[in-house]
Order: structure tokens, then sequence, then C-alpha cells
């Protein structure tokens, strides 16, 4: 044969190669076993076992013995030196902790073992540069015609139909983006994406054994289930090789993945199967196309590992810490580390590595590993040949401490969760309990058993919360040589553990009782016949006397609420109720008997509080752990166990015999207020509240009168939900009494948001204040403490700040002010508002005359100064600021000093008697005449045309005369309105005071 | 403009095939061909020449990949043409070379084996199937589109003295492939 019919025998090469070799991406596998005589031939040539140790790591030998490169290279090419292949260096990193949790990830009845002499190297993976941020191969649609078509023949199908492009609209626009080439064919649809994801849905469904035969698989390949996200079974069928390394490798990385939603798979229940384009690949494939191969590199034997190991070197993310003995492993994998995903991005290596089980009495099962690739190719990791220092706990781990009386503690300084699992106990779920009573709830974690085998030996028993201050020690009690059974199942306030069985506990219970509570207020660890040293108390209890001490302060009739040493007490002096673990206990003080007098049912994902005691009744508000919708409120009659559902509480309040009861529902939006007396007579319930809030014992509380009949939120029609609806908010009180006073009541606008956070107290001024988001945001300050009013009610009114001086201006001009600054003297609502209206009016003024300096711009205001009227119980101050212009401005501030509220010009009048239209026709008629009086000079014809041009500027007209005109009521029973007069030069208008109604009568 | 929207032109006779088939595969055509035939105007003429032959088979042709059929043409094409310049012996192009390393796989023979090239041609292709993506690129990219072993060492970004290596070894399983089938 010619050379030269080789070479045109290359036009029939199929395409799919040809598009492969256009490719810049040489995806360097392990290179298959060779099954012809040259592999052969080279094994016996060289004459070492495992060809591919030589033939990748010492190219030289090989290659001066055998290549016959130099023989025929071409003259210019001889004389370039022939290269050994290196292996790049390894930095492992990280990657032992990405090694996949299960145990049985590499088990299966053809598992491998790996004393097998002829695994002397595997493949290390590297993520393929170009595509680390998962745009993977792009394959184009030429491409994937080829790709197809090579499925095609490797499945021995026909296709029945043309290729066809598939797209679908991308969300984010109305462009169709190509997703997936797709064939039909005999058994169903292939489709491949431009990653070369391959996925085959079948027609009709098959069973695995079909599935089988369809790929060529071996029968006993077998299929290997893992978890997947979302709680789904991830199947992958790998198929049995019979070479160790390649079944191995296929373990990892191969196979093909089976959609069915079927247990049994023998059933056909298999709709479809998918896998990953592999150029190069038989079935045994090799999945994600990212991966790219950095070469194969030898390996440990397992018993250089184990060496390793038990001297010390080794990594893991288990918290092991001491000597490894051989005593203590129990198994050994051989395992690949995973890529890292971070932000979408894929990084790391793949190797193989030794994981070594191990099973030790404080840390449970836990593992090591081992890089299973020789340490000369690895750049950071270098064990020694000496044995390596134990690990040690690291600084601020517990420590581990023998007892005399044989148990053990593991002291430290207060933690998180993760220094006790770096102690190697396993957690369970948390106890969720307000522990230090502070109304948050803490997260008790707690540890028992050195792994989850009740009957393995010792115990540890743990708690801790990060948020609990009491806790500042961490402890682990260990009770060593003591079998250990759970009796009851973890609850909210007691676990209880029984250990050794030989004993019996009290009340029958096998063996003795351990008991842990972590309740409101404590935290303790008790049993019988326990070593010396073995009860705890994490938290002290009250002791009788404290308690009797605070008892003894008790004065009412009723129940009242008391917190000792931070445990909750309900007490009259007489008797004494309170909760402990899931009984109530009862007391009387008198004879000092303790009776139970409810019990409750245990329930570890419960939490219940005892909120009140009444004459006859207990009231208990309960949730769900980490449901904070609140709590719920129910009651129980103590003498005959009727038990009352109330309802949804999220605050309470109970004093005297009533409890209050702030609801907050989801569906009864905003709050419902109950109040409730001990008879459970609802004493006054309000729908569709707003806010509320406790200030000593009475609930304050914001509703809105017109909603009332509707009960909830739900049930309000739309149109009372409009913005532009203006409805009633009307301020309440509750007192302990359960009376019911109404404090006043506002119009707003409906509000277009809600804020259940919106009422408050400022401690200083003793004021509560609620707000509502939307289009305003105060709705009511309330003082909840008056001043007595002073006799003269002038004295309301006091000189804040007072300033008079001249001035000589940056021209020369001098400038004499006079500034004096009044101030509401009064805790109330009303007088903080005007003081703050006074402030934005003369804040200016005031910062000026404190800190100029003459020879700056000039001033336009040189006089400041106000005046007091008080009629009746309505002090009005009156603020004059009159410019160098000759231009006056009159603020008019009017308090009523009975309510503690600043008045508006048409509360003012309505509080005078006086009506609106009388108000307005009054200030029309007297308006005009001021107008007259003061334009009288004027030639008549020019009057009348301004008044013609501008009828708008008119005394008299709508946008002179308004409610927005600020009044006041003089001392004389005269109510004085500002009023803005019409002027045809200078000012548009000139402000007047003009008497305009006499309201004496 | 993919190569079914280009077939399609070509299917329906509208000459911006040409414009088309140009813009996406007119470098990679004039590269090959000139690989072949070191020597820029016939590469130029070549390539006019397998865009003719390609409006000439399409239709009825309608391939699944038209990159790989186009170069196909291209390749006999610009092979002709150096046998036509009697050249493919002179040496110094990269078929020369080429045809000097097949040798270790054919022998050195003047002798015609009377195998089909279609024969043969399928046979290298199972072959090549046979072997890793990495030894069938570079051979592919070394004996069908003449790249020198720089330009393949640039592209796979490894080392020439690995393309060497990856050649000869490939070369020689192919001879024993071929024995085996009874091609040589």
């Amino acid at each position: 044969m010619k050379s030269e019919e080789l070479l045109n025998s290359l036009d029939h090469i199929g395409e799919d190669l040809l598009a492969e070799a256009e490719q810049n991406i040489l995806v360097r596998t392990r290179r298959p076993w060779l099954k012809t005589a040259v592999a052969a031939v080279l094994v016996a040539a060289i004459g070492v076992g495992g060809w591919l140790t030589l033939n990748h790591f010492t190219m030289k030998s090989s290659v001066q013995a055998t290549d016959p490169v130099s023989a025929t290279e071409p003259a210019q090419q001889t004389t370039e030196p022939v290269q050994s292949v290196t292996l790049p260096m390894l930095e492992i990193g990280d990657s032992w902790e990405t090694l996949p949790p299960q145990r049985e990830h590499c088990r299966s009845e053809n598992a491998i073992t790996f004393s097998d002499p002829a695994v002397t190297a595997l493949p290390v993976y590297t993520v393929d540069p170009e595509h680390d941020d998962f745009s993977y191969y792009k394959y184009n649609e030429s491409q994937l015609r080829s790709i197809l078509n090579e499925t095609l023949r490797s499945l021995g199908v026909s296709r029945t139909g043309e290729f066809r492009p598939v797209h679908q609209s991308n969300d984010s626009s109305e462009d169709l983006v190509f997703i997936n080439m797709e064939v039909t064919t005999g058994i169903g649809t292939i489709s491949v994406t431009p990653a070369g994801s391959i996925y085959l849905e079948f027609t009709e469904p098959r069973n695995l054994s079909e599935i089988k035969e369809l790929l060529n698989y071996p029968a006993d390949s077998y299929v290997y289930s893992t978890d997947a996200a979302m709680d789904q079974r991830q199947l992958r069928l790998i198929p049995a090789l019979d070479e160790p390394v390649e079944q191995l490798l296929v373990w990892f990385f191969g196979g093909v993945y089976l959609y069915t939603d079927q247990a049994d798979l023998n059933t056909a229940g298999i709709e479809a199967i998918s896998w990953y384009y592999r150029a190069n690949e038989d079935w045994s494939g090799y999945s994600e196309p990212w991966r790219v191969c950095l070469g194969d590199y030898p390996l440990l034997s397992l018993e250089e590992a184990r060496a390793y190991a038990l001297n010390g070197y080794y990594l893991s993310s288990d918290y092991f810490y001491g000597p490894l003995t051989e005593e203590l492993l129990t198994d050994v994998e051989l395992i690949y580390s995973e890529f890292n995903f971070p932000q979408n991005k894929i990084s790391g290596i793949q190797l193989p590595y030794y994981r070594f089980w191990i099973n030790a009495d404080l840390f449970g099962e836990c593992s090591v590993c081992v890089p299973a690739v020789r340490p000369e190719f690895i750049s950071d990791w270098e064990p020694g040949d000496e044995p390596a220092e134990p690990n040690t706990p690291a600084e601020g781990a517990p420590q581990l401490v023998k007892l005399d009386n044989g148990a053990y503690e593991v002291r430290g300084p207060a933690g998180s969760v993760e220094a006790l699992q770096y102690a190697g106990i396993p957690e369970q779920e948390p106890i969720y309990t307000d522990v230090d009573q502070d109304g948050e709830t803490e997260l008790i974690y707690l540890f028992y058993g050195p792994s989850s085998d009740p009957h393995t030996e010792g115990i540890a028993v743990y708690g801790l919360s990060d948020d609990l201050p009491v806790l500042k020690a961490s402890e682990i009690l260990l009770l060593n040589g003591y079998q250990a059974r759970l009796v009851q199942d973890k609850r909210i306030g007691t676990v209880w553990f029984v250990l050794d069985p030989s004993s019996s506990a009290p009340d029958g219970t096998e063996g003795v009782r351990l008991t842990l509570t972590v309740s409101r207020g404590y935290i303790q660890l008790t049993g019988a016949n326990l070593p010396e040293g073995c009860e705890r108390d994490w938290m002290p209890k009250p002791t009788e006397e404290e308690i009797a001490a605070a008892e003894s302060a008790l004065t009412g009739e009723y129940f009242s609420r008391l917190t000792v040493n931070k445990r909750i007490f309900f007490s009259d002096g007489r008797t004494r109720i309170w909760l402990e673990n899931d009984a109530v206990l009862k007391k009387d003080l008198s004879t000092g008997e303790i009776e139970t007098l409810f019990s409750l049912e245990p329930n570890a994902e419960i939490e219940t509080l005892l909120l009140g005691v009444t004459e006859n009744r207990l009231y208990f508000g309960w949730n769900e752990v980490e449901d904070w919708w609140g709590e719920n409120v129910y009651s129980v009659n103590f003498r005959n166990e009727d038990r009352m559902d109330i309802g949804n509480a999220l605050e309470y309040s109970f004093a005297n015999g009533l409890l209050v009861l702030e609801n907050f529902r989801t569906d009864v939006r905003p709050v419902t207020v109950q109040v409730i007396d001990g008879r459970d007579r609802k004493v006054v319930q309000y729908n569709v509240c707003w806010c509320s809030a406790f200030v000593d014992g009475s609930l304050y509380f914001v509703y809105m009168p017109e909603l009332q009949e509707y009960g909830k939120l739900e049930g309000v029609p739309a149109e009372f939900r409009d913005r532009d609806v203006t409805l009633s908010y009307a301020v309440c009180r509750v007192d302990p009494d359960g009376s019911v006073t109404e404090l006043g009541a506002i119009q707003r606008n409906y509000p277009n948001g809600w804020n259940k956070e919106s009422a408050w107290i400022d401690p200083e001024t003793h004021t509560i204040s609620f707000d509502y988001t939307g289009i305003c945001y105060d709705l009511f300050t309330l003082a909840l403490k008056t001043d007595e009013l002073p006799e003269d009610l002038h004295e309301l009114v006091v000189e804040d700040f007072s300033a008079q001086d001249r001035y000589t201006d940056d021209c020369g001009n001098v400038m004499d002010y006079s500034y004096s600054i009044p101030r509401l003297d009064a805790n109330t609502q009303g007088a903080r508002a005007i003081n703050a209206a006074i402030g934005k009016q003369t804040e200016e003024l005031r910062q000026w005359a404190e800190e100029h300096e003459d020879g700056g711009y000039s001033i336009s205001v040189y006089s400041l100064s106000y005046e007091v009227y008080v009629w009746q119980d309505v002090v009005s101050v009156v603020m004059k600021k009159s410019y160098y212009y000759d231009y006056t401005e009159y603020f008019v501030y009017c308090y009523d000093s009975a309510t503690g509220r600043r008045l508006d010009t048409a509360e003012l009048l309505e509080k005078l008697g006086v009506s609106e239209a009388d108000f307005l026709d009054a200030c029309r008629t007297k308006f005009r005449e001021k107008y007259q009086a003061l334009t009288g000079s004027m030639p008549e014809g020019e009057r009348s045309q301004y008044e013609k041009d501008f009828p708008d500027h008119l005394p008299d007209s709508p946008k002179r005369v308004n409610l927005e005109l600020a009044v006041y009521p003089d001392e004389s029973g005269e109510l004085i309105a500002v009023a803005p007069i019409t002027s045809w030069v200078g000012a548009a208008f000139y402000y007047h005071l003009i008497p305009v109604l006499d309201i004496q009568n | 403009m993919n190569d079914e929207q280009i077939i399609n032109l070509f299917w329906a006779r509208d000459e911006k095939a040409i414009t088309e088939t140009d813009r996406s595969y007119g470098s990679l055509c004039r590269g090959l061909s000139q690989r072949i035939l070191k020597n820029s105007e016939d590469a130029e003429e070549c390539v006019n020449d397998s865009y003719l032959r390609l409006w000439q088979r399409l239709p009825p042709d309608r391939p699944d990949s038209l990159g790989g059929f186009l170069t196909r043409i291209v390749r006999n094409v610009s092979l002709d043409r150096l046998r036509q310049n009697d050249s493919l012996k002179r040496g110094g192009s990269a078929v020369t070379v080429s045809l000097d390393e097949l040798e270790q796989v054919t022998g050195r023979s003047d002798v015609e084996s009377g195998v089909m090239a279609a024969e043969l041609g399928a046979a290298v292709d199972r072959f090549l199937r046979t072997q890793s993506q990495e030894a069938r690129s570079i051979f592919l990219r070394r004996y069908y589109y003449f790249d020198t072993r720089t330009e393949i060492a640039e592209r796979y970004d490894i080392s020439a003295a690995q393309v060497s290596v990856i050649l000869s070894r490939t070369r020689k399983r192919l001879h024993n492939f071929l024995k085996e089938e009874g091609l040589l």
C-alpha cells in the first residue's frame, strides 16, 4: 500500500471525527486498556507490570527503548530533543473537604478492593479553564447532528425523522433561544443540548433489563441511588466492567441516569435516560464535559496510606483529634473529591483519597483521609517519616477532663455549636425555650450519646445556647461506663435517659433515670444513684426564702405574676401556682402542701407558658416552636378542667384578675383587643384595631369605629380601603379593672400600609405615640400623665429665647433687632406640637442671633414678638414677625388647655360653638370693610379695573376667606382673624388683625 | 448564519449561499488548501473551485455538516492540484511530510494495494474510533488538515514533542490494526 492511498482514504473519515478535530480542546482521559498486541509487546518489552505507570511517568525510557520517532522523523525534527512527559504538581487545597458524606459511595457487590496490584495509578481531574463558568462546550448545530448520529449508531437505532433544532423563548426577552437538537427514533426521542447532555425519552417506558440490553451493559450492571436535590432520588446505572480501575472510574464519573417514579426498576417504568456526550467514549463514559484529565498519577498503596494515617499524617473534616490507633480503624474506601462550585464557577481538582473510617468513644463515627496520589506529586501535603504530633483541639475548644468518679467532663469557654461539634458530639435538634425569661427564645443544643445507638457505652448530655449568658462554660457530662437508653424522646423542658439497666428507678423504670430539665428559668441535670458530681444545676433555682420575700410584698386580693430569679410564679399570698416541667403545681402557703393542679400534654413541638391565674382558672399560652405568630391562649378551669380556647395573642397583660390580650392574626388585621375576666367573660372586644401598647398595666390602643361591624379586615368592604376615604381613628385605654375610656379620635385617610410596630412609648415625656404608614405618619401622641394647669393660664406660655442688639451689616447699615421666642410649658401632645411649629418659624433667627458677627448680610426681620390671649381654656399664642420692608406676618397657635391639644381653625370654631358658615360670612364682611377703608382714596376706575383683572385677590374671595385663616379668641371675647387684605400697591396683600365675631355670647 | 440556513440558500439557488459559505468557512478552507499547496494563489483558486463544486453538489446533497463536507472537497481539490503540479513528491509541503510519516504505517512501497479508498477509509475510521479523542484529533489534524506539529501543539496547548509521540504511537497502532484487518 502506498502511503498516498492511506492519505486519500482519510476522505472517508466520518464527519463527526473531523468536527471533533476542529475543536481546540483535547480531552486527555485515561487511555483505554489496550486490547491489541501492541500493549502486550510493550509490557513484555519493558518487563514491568502496570503499563500505565511506565508509559505515563517514565516516558524517557520507553521512548528511548522503543520509539521509532527518532528513526523516521524528518531531518528538521530529529534535532528536537524528545522530552519526557511530566505530570503537573498537584495542589490539593481543601479538596478533601468535598468528599461525599455517604460512606457507601463506593460500595456495591462489585466493589473494588485496594490490594489489587494492577491499580497503581489513577487519573486526576481539573476544570477546563475555558468552561469553568458552566459555559460548557458549545457544540454547534452541525456538531450536534453528528453527536446524534453517533448516538444512533451506538444504540443501534435509526432515526425516523429529521434532525430538529428546538428553540424556546427566553423569559427575559421575546427572543427564541436554541436549547437542543432532537431526533425521533423507533424507541423514542433523543435530544442533545449544546453542552452535550444527551437525553433519550422512550416512547414506551422500559425496565432495567431492557435498558441494559439497549446500552449493551453487562447483566450484572447495577444501579446506584443517591439523594439529589428536592428530596429526589437520583438513579445512575453503572456498567459492570472487568477492569477494576475502569470500574472505579465509572462509579464516580460514568454511567447513565435513569428517570422513573417507580420504586421497582424491574417494572417497565423507566421513562428516560441521560448522559453526557464524550467524543471518545463508550458507555463507560465520563460525565461532565468540563472535567479535564491532568494525567494518571501514581498511587500510594493501601499499606502506605494506612501507615501515614497511623503516624498522624491525615486530613479530616470531622472534629477528630488525638492519636489514631489501629483499633480505631473500622473501614477504608477509595473515593474521589468533588469540584467546588462557588458562585457558579467550578474550581478545584478531583483526586482520589483513601478514607479511613474510625469509631472512637468521644467522637463516634468519623473519618480521616489520606491523598491516594503519591506525595511527591502534591505540593501542599508533605507527610514525614516520623510520627506527627497528634491533633489537638483548637484553641478555645472544649478540653476533656477525667473525673475521679470515672466520668468525664469537657470544659471550655462558652462557644458555639461548632465547638461542640469539634468535640465530636453529634448534635440533635435544638430545644427552643425562653430559659432566662427575657421574652426571647434561646436555643438549647442537646448532645447525647457518642452515637445514635442508644446502647453505646457512655452518654453525653449538654446544654448550650449562644445567647444564654448563664451558661458561661461549655460543659459536657460524659457518664462513661453506663449503658444508656433513651426512655422518652426529647421534649421541650425535659429529656429523660435511663442509665444502667441493672438498677431501677422509683417509678419502676429500668435503670437509673437521668433527667435533664431545660425549662424557663433553669437547666438542671438530676437523677438517682448517680456518681458524685454528675448532677448539674446550670441555672440556680430561686430559694424558698427568695420566693417568700417576693410574696410578702403582695397586697392585692388577686393572683399576681411574680418573677423570682428568672422563674415565674403566680401568687396571692395564700396560694402559689407555677409551671414546672409539664405540670402546674400549687402550694398552700399556710400548710406547705404541694399538689399537681394540672398536667400538660407533653409535646416537643409546643412550648407552653402559664399566662395568668384567677380565682378558678389558669390561662395558658402555647405556641409551636419557631412559630412566630404569637401565643395561642386557652383557659382551663382547674376545678373541673374545662378548657376554653380564647384565640391568638401576641401581647398580654395580667393584673388584678384581668387578662388583657392583644390579638394578632393574619386574618384579623390589624389587631383585636380582648379583655377577659376571671370568669372568662370578654369584658370588651374591639376589632380592627390598629396599634397598641401596655403602660403600667393599662392597654392603650387605636381602633377604627366605622369598621367594628366587620370584625376583621378581610370583611371590610373595598370602598373603605380607598386612599381617599377618610376614616376615624379612636384612641382608647383599658384599665386593669376592665373599664375602657375613649381618649379621643381623629380622621385620617386609610393608610396604604400596615405597620404593627406602630405604637411606642417615650419614657422621658411619658407619652405614647401611635403611628401609621401611608399618607400620614402621625396619628396620635398622648400624654399619659399631664401636669396640673396653673391658675393663670397665661403662665403656660414662657419666653424661651430673647435677644436684642444692634447689628451693622457689610454695607455699614446699622440695624437694631429684637427677638423674643415663646414656648408652651406643658407636657402634652398639643404643647409639643405648638413648640415644634414655633421652632420651625424661629430656628433660623435664633441661630443667627446666637452666632452672627457684624459685617455680614443685612437682616430682614428686625422684630419677633408674641402675645398670649386666654379665653376660657383656650390659650392663644400670637407671634408677630416684622420685616424691614414694612411687612408683617402673624403666626397663631391655639392650645386647648383642657385636652392638651393644639386646635386648628375648624376645631377652634367647634370648641367655641361658632359655625363655619357664620365665621366665613363674618370674615367676608369684615375683610371687605377693611379693604374699602384702605383703598377708599384710590380712583374708582383704577380700583375697579384691578378688581376686574384680579378677582382672586379680592379680600372676600374664596382664596382669601377659608378655613386656612388663622384665628384666635382674644380676652375681650372677640374672634380675631389674621386677614390678608388686598393692596393694589406694594405687596398683593398685607395682614391685618381684624375682629370678625363677638363670641361672648 | 448556521449550516442549515446556508444549505437552504444553496437549495434555493440563491447566490448569497457562496457569500455566506465563504464568511463561515473561507478562512478554514484557504488555510487547509494553503497548507497543502504552499501557494496562496493556487490555494485561492482551489477554494473557489471548491465553492463551485459545492454549488453543484447542493442540491441534491444535504450534508449534516457543511464544514466537513466542504473541507473534504477543498482537500481533494487541493491534493488534485498538487498532483497536477507534480509537486507531491518534491518535498517541502505538509503533504510530503505526512506521506513520509504515513510510510510508517504502510511501509515503503510504491505498489498500490488495490484496496478501495472507501474500504480503507472505513477501516481507518473504525480504528480512530477506538483511540482516545486526543490521539485521533491529533492524527487528523496532521494527516487530514496537514497542520504542522507546532500548529497542533499550539492548538491544543501541549508540547510539540508530545505531538510527535502521540502521532508516532498512533501510526504504530494503525499499522497493527490494518495488518490485523488484512489490509496490509
